[in-house]
Parts: C-alpha cells; structure tokens; sequence
C-alpha cells in the first residue's frame, strides 16, 4: 500500500515540476522560465522602439511655454534640413552623366 | 685662225671660269641637298613606322577614355556613399523600403567599383569602348536611385517633423483649453489651432503620396516610354515633397502666432487679477 501511495506521489511530482518548467501555471500567476523568456522579449521589444516614440525634445506631458518653445526650435532645425533635402532632390533630378569619350 | 683669236679665247677663258664656278658649286650643293631631303625622308619613314604612330595614337586615346570614365565613376561613387550614409539614419520610412533602398545603392556601388578596376586593366580598344559604353548605359539605374532615395530620405524627415508638430499641437491644444475654462476668450486662437491641423495633415498626406509614387519605381533598362514615366513619377514625388514642406512652414507659423496670443491672454489676465488685488486691498 505505502509503495502506491510513494509511486502516486512522484508522478505528481513530477507532473507539477514539467508543468511549471513548460509555463502551463503561468494562468495562475506563477511565472515559470518560459514565461519569463516571453516577458524579457517583449521587453526588449518595447526598448528596441517597436512602440511610437515621441520626437518631442520634452515630455509631452509637460506644457509649458518654455517646453514648447523648446520643441519648436527643435522643429525649426528639422524645417532647416528639409530645405536642405529639397536641394539635394532638385540637384539628383536634374543630374547628367559626364559624357564619355573612346 | 690667226694668233689674235687664241689670244682673246684664252682671255675670255681665263676671265669667264671664276665666273661659271659658283654656278656649278651650286648645282652641286642643290643637288646635294634634295639627295638629302629625299634620303631624311626616307630614313624617317623607315625608322618611325606605321604600325609604331598608330600604337601611340590608341594608347593616348585609351588613356583619355580610362581618366573620362574614372572621373564619372569616383563621382557616382561618392555621390552613393553619401546617401547610403544617409539612408541608414532614417527610422520612419518602412524596413522593407529602407532594405531595398539600401540594397540597389550597394549593387550599384559594387557594380561601380568592378567596372572602374576592369576598365583601368583594358588592354584593348574595342574592350575598352564596350565598357566605357556601360558607365552610359548604367546611367539610367544612377538616375533613378539618387533620386528615388533622397525623396524617400527627406519624407523620412518630414515624418519627424510632422511628429515633433503634431506634439506641439497637443500641448497648444491642452493650454487653450484650459485658458478656455478659466474663462478667457480663445476662439481665435483655436481655429488658428484648427487651421494648423488641416496644414499638418495635408504635409502628411502629401509625404505619403510622394513615397507612394515613387516608391516601387524600377530601372527602365533602355524603354524610354519607362523612363519617361520614372521621370514623370520622380518629378510628381519631388512636387509633393515641396508642397508638404511649405504646408509644415505654414504651420510653424501658426504656432507662432499662438503662442503669442497665449502670452498676451496670460499677461492681460494677469494683469486683471493685479488691478483685482490692488482694488481689494484699498
């Protein structure tokens, strides 16, 4: 009788250990290693810029004037360097090939 | 004949030879020198032969075509480099477009760079004319790539620019409402907010269109009705870059003007709530 009761108790045993090394008690709230696996990538996702990220030089929360006089200027540089883009597409346009002589 | 007629024969003899001499001794030199004239020539002709000035001529030729075809090549080089440089900054443009972008500019630049070495190894004119002929022909793909990627590099930029002014746009927004609650008069100012809305999002319709059309274009490889066509859609591209730009200039004007009506507002108001507390404290 006590060798049934040991074999019962070591399948449990190992049942529960398979169980939560493959993440299945994860619905519970215990987090096995493959669940943890799944929570490092998604938050190397996050930080590797899958979300939107704000091009706003300050929090955009923060409206102030100072801030957003701040994110203007930062906005100004950009205009700036679309002027300069606009020439460089104007100049790759009207490009010729330098003629060739044999 | 009497003794007399010798004599005045030998006296004309004896005075005519000195006379007649020069005329010989320059027959003789004439002579010579045509001899001369002739043989220089023919040494000339013999020494540099036919074979030997028609080698020369090629060589210099060649020569000529190689720094020609060298010049153009470095320049197409550089001109690569630099807007591959800049396309790996871009974040806002698609990964797969980015991709293909970056990986015509390098087949040309691979390409480039292999033709410039073999053209630089031609020891043959005909050879050599082919694959001069080729920086020509190649020409084409050059004209589409340049262009095609700074049209997709200054959209990428645009995009931020949108961003950074659809940002600034929220923040106008939360202030003047709350100007708005505390009982200030903000209309103007919100449909100058409103005005700025509709230029935003008629740039980032228009920086779309232009990296629409622009976008999948491909090598005519020699259809001129092709080429004519990639022309048309670069062109179209570049227009809707420049309208989409003045559009975030327009814009950039408006927040502008504001901010200025929020400091008036405030500075007003503020000065209300002064002459409040002065009149209390009397």
């Amino acid at each position: 009788m006590m060798k049934w009761i040991g074999a019962v108790l070591i399948v449990v045993a190992v049942a529960g250990v398979y169980a939560w090394w493959s993440g299945m008690l994860g619905q519970f709230g215990i987090a096995g290693p493959a669940q943890m696996q799944n929570a490092e990538e998604a938050d190397n996702q996050a930080a590797g810029g899958q979300a939107p990220a704000s091009d706003l030089p300050t929090a955009t929360t923060d409206t102030s004037t100072a801030a957003i006089e701040q994110d203007t200027a930062a906005l100004d540089v950009q205009l700036q360097a679309l002027q300069n883009d606009s020439a460089s597409v104007d100049t790759s346009l009207n490009d010729a090939a330098v003629p060739q002589e044999y | 004949m009497t003794r007399t007629h010798y004599i005045k024969i030998l006296i004309s003899l004896f005075i005519g030879a000195p006379l007649l001499v020069p005329v010989f001794a320059m027959a003789q030199l004439n002579s010579a020198d045509i001899n001369a004239t002739v043989n220089a020539k023919a040494e000339v002709r013999t020494n540099a032969g036919t074979g030997a000035t028609l080698s020369a001529t090629t060589t210099a030729r060649m020569e000529k075509a190689r720094t020609k075809a060298a010049q153009e090549i470095e320049r197409r080089i550089e001109a690569l480099t630099k807007i591959n440089a800049r396309i790996s900054e871009v974040t806002k443009i698609s990964d797969q477009f980015k991709t293909n972008l970056n990986t015509n500019i390098q087949n040309q630049i691979t390409a480039l760079t292999a033709l410039k070495v073999k053209i630089e190894g031609d020891t043959d004119l005909n050879t050599l004319k082919t694959d001069v002929q080729s920086i020509t022909k190649s020409y084409r793909v050059f004209a589409l790539v340049m262009p095609q990627t700074h049209i997709a590099a200054m959209a990428d930029r645009m995009a931020t620019a949108i961003n950074i002014m659809i940002g600034v746009g929220n923040k106008l927004q939360t202030r003047l409402t709350e100007m708005q609650n505390a009982g200030s008069d903000v209309s103007t100012l919100i449909t100058t907010l409103s005005d700025m809305g509709t230029k935003i999002s008629d740039a980032q319709a228009k920086a779309q269109a232009a990296v629409n059309v622009t976008a999948t274009l491909v090598p005519d490889d020699g259809d001129k009705e092709k080429m004519a066509a990639n022309k048309a859609a670069l062109r179209e591209g570049r227009d809707n870059l420049n309208a989409a730009h003045q559009d975030l200039v327009d814009a950039r004007k408006y927040i502008t003007t504001i901010l200025k009506g929020i400091r008036e507002i405030s500075a007003s108001a503020s000065a209300s709530a002064d002459t409040s507390a002065t009149v209390e404290t009397q």
